[in-house]
């Protein structure tokens, strides 16, 4: 009950209040994560494979009160292994367009959510050379996704004191802190055919096309906005996909991601 | 975020010994794509072989039984490999040994030779024709290799490209071989690919052709090919592709197949495996995977050999020269 006055208190306080604290800018947005992955692909084994996971986005943002837009390159590399030394190496890439919009009903100084969309094509490759002629593939996946992000800022206001014999004193420091979420209204995919087959004189394009699987992402993070107007952030990254019981096989993969990225400041 | 994950995905499969054995089996059975030409009745197998599966069974039992299983399909492209051991069904051992090179050294090349590239080639037969040595087809070559040679020979009457006991290599050497020895485009083989489980579900046939080279680079004059059984895989595809060229004839023992294009998986337990899921066949429909005939039969005869004579080049050299 306690709980439920405070969120109705914190709700009314934000809805008040309708201006945003922090600043608004377009960004070239640049990360960096290390984390974990695995994946399965029953076209070629029953395991699945896990491992060490890195990846880099490269993006162009808009961010104000009311849109964050975000055109995004993604590229992500996962070394994997399974029965001891068995190796996966798994690649992907791809490209996104997301437009999300503040809601509101929660729009506030400090606390609001986002809804929007969210599409992304991305092409995936695996290269396992124990596995002859199948042991180079190629997948296919876009898909639309709704996308919410809730926000939270707050200031720590500029501090001195002192520390022993040591004086210090601290800037004002502006933070966002954010949870977003991805669920699929959409998804195609284009995965082999019943045979699986190298490369030789085999077209990559001919695919099996389908709408199907699931697809998820969560992100929460934190963002540090520094006096020149760039943003630090740091957060962990989580996506999970699988192609779903319409593919001739399974394919299912998920990666856990910490990330730091750089918002540079544009205008 | 792990919970959900363990909600939408799969777990792993079990990797006891039936299990493994019944994974593979299955796969095989959905997979294969020679079961009409090896005369083997796969239910049969798994009545033979289930039997012998149980959960204590060590990994090096489980391996000889997988391994006997798979060849039952008598095919030189199935294989189960794990980190202790590699089945595998030896397509040399069903002909003769058809070759000594250090014989072709002392009798016919000398030790003055040429290595151009892959190619290992002399002037032999009082130097009216060029013997040319191509041991592999995962080895590459060039034009510059290939125009080296043509010009050397260009005066003979013609060519010896020995490939026997070629194990085969990249189906791209076969055809860039080819465009040296045709000025027209010609369909050499149809391939198809399985595209269900049942034993006779593919995709439909596309034809391959043999396409000349675009410059001046090309030798028209008469081929003899010398095969044997260790002649598998891409070697066995050129001999396919070779039957629909007026120019070049096979001289020696039957190749050993291997048309179907292996691809590999994996077991539940980790170990690896290949077989075959394409299926050649000529432009009129014939299934050659057991192995492509030669034109003119020969293997070695020692009574041959002790008086100097490769039985096999001998008898290419008799049709070269019209002897």
């Amino acid at each position: 009950m306690k709980f439920r006055k405070l969120l109705i208190l914190v709700l009314l306080t934000t809805i008040l209040s309708s201006k945003e604290i922090l600043p608004s800018n377009t960004y070239l947005f640049s990360n960096f994560g290390n984390g974990y992955a695995h994946i399965k692909d029953t076209g070629t084994s029953p395991l699945r494979y896990e491992g060490l996971y890195t990846g880099t986005d490269l993006a162009y943002k808009r961010i104000n009160p009311k849109v964050i837009f975000n055109v995004q390159g993604s590229f992500s590399y996962a070394a994997t292994f399974a029965a001891d030394y068995y190796n996966l190496n798994y690649f992907i890439g791809g490209l996104s367009v997301s437009y999300i919009h503040t809601m509101p009903f929660i729009e506030g100084e400090r606390l609001r959510l986002r809804f929007g969309g969210l599409l992304e094509t991305s092409v995936s490759g695996a290269l396992n050379t124990d596995l002859q002629n199948a042991s180079l593939n190629v997948d296919y996946l876009t898909d639309l996704m709704i996308t919410s992000q809730l926000e939270y800022d707050y200031i720590l206001a500029e501090k001195s004191g002192k520390f022993l014999f040591l004086k210090y004193s601290l800037p004002q420091r502006n933070y966002r802190a954010f949870f977003k979420l991805d669920l699929p209204l959409l998804i195609l995919n284009g995965r082999p055919e019943f045979a699986y087959l190298n490369p030789e004189d085999f077209d990559y394009f001919s695919r099996r096309y389908y709408v199907g699987g699931y697809k998820m992402g969560t992100k929460l993070g934190l963002k540090r906005y520094l006096k020149n107007g760039n943003i630090i952030e740091i957060a962990y990254d989580w996506n999970m996909y699988t192609a779903g019981n319409k593919d001739i096989y399974l394919l299912e993969r998920a990666s856990h991601n910490f990330t730091m990225a750089f918002y540079f400041k544009l205008n | 975020m792990a919970s959900c994950e363990r909600l939408v995905f799969s777990p792993n499969p079990p990797a006891d010994p039936r299990a493994t054995f019944q994974y593979l089996w299955d796969k095989i059975d959905r997979q294969y794509a020679y079961f009409d030409v090896k005369n083997v009745d796969w239910d049969e197998i798994y009545l033979e072989y289930a039997p012998k599966m149980h959960a204590d069974l060590s990994d090096d039992s489980l391996f000889t039984y997988l391994g006997s299983m798979m060849n039952e399909l008598k095919d030189g492209h199935v294989n189960l490999f794990s980190e202790f051991n590699k089945s595998r069904y030896d397509i040399r051992r069903l002909g003769p040994n058809n070759i000594d090179f250090r014989f072709i050294q002392d009798n016919y090349l000398g030790a003055d030779y040429y290595y151009t590239g892959p190619f290992i080639h002399d002037f032999i037969a009082d130097d009216n024709i060029g013997y040319i040595r191509y041991s592999s087809f995962s080895s590459l070559f060039t034009d510059e290799n290939m125009m080296f040679m043509f010009e050397r020979y260009e005066n003979t009457d013609g060519l010896i490209f020995d490939m026997r006991q070629n194990g085969g290599g990249y189906l791209m050497n076969v055809f860039k071989f080819l465009s040296y020895f045709t000025l027209t485009e010609e369909p050499v083989y149809t391939t198809c690919i399985k595209s269900g489980p049942d034993h006779e579900a593919f995709t439909e046939s596309v034809a391959e052709y043999s396409t000349p080279y675009d410059t001046v680079i090309h030798y028209l004059k008469p081929i003899a090919v010398l095969i044997d059984r260790g002649s598998y895989s891409a070697t066995s595809m050129f001999s396919l592709a070779t039957l629909q060229l007026n120019n070049i004839f096979l001289v020696g023992d039957t190749t050993g197949g291997g048309l179907g294009m292996p691809n590999g998986g994996q077991l539940p337990n980790g170990w690896t495996y290949r077989f075959s899921i394409t299926r050649t066949l000529t432009p009129d429909g014939l299934n050659y995977e057991n192995g492509i005939p030669p034109d003119i039969y020969a293997v070695l005869d020692s009574s041959d050999m002790a008086q100097g004579y490769d039985t096999v080049i001998e008898t290419a050299l008799d049709s070269l020269l019209g002897r």
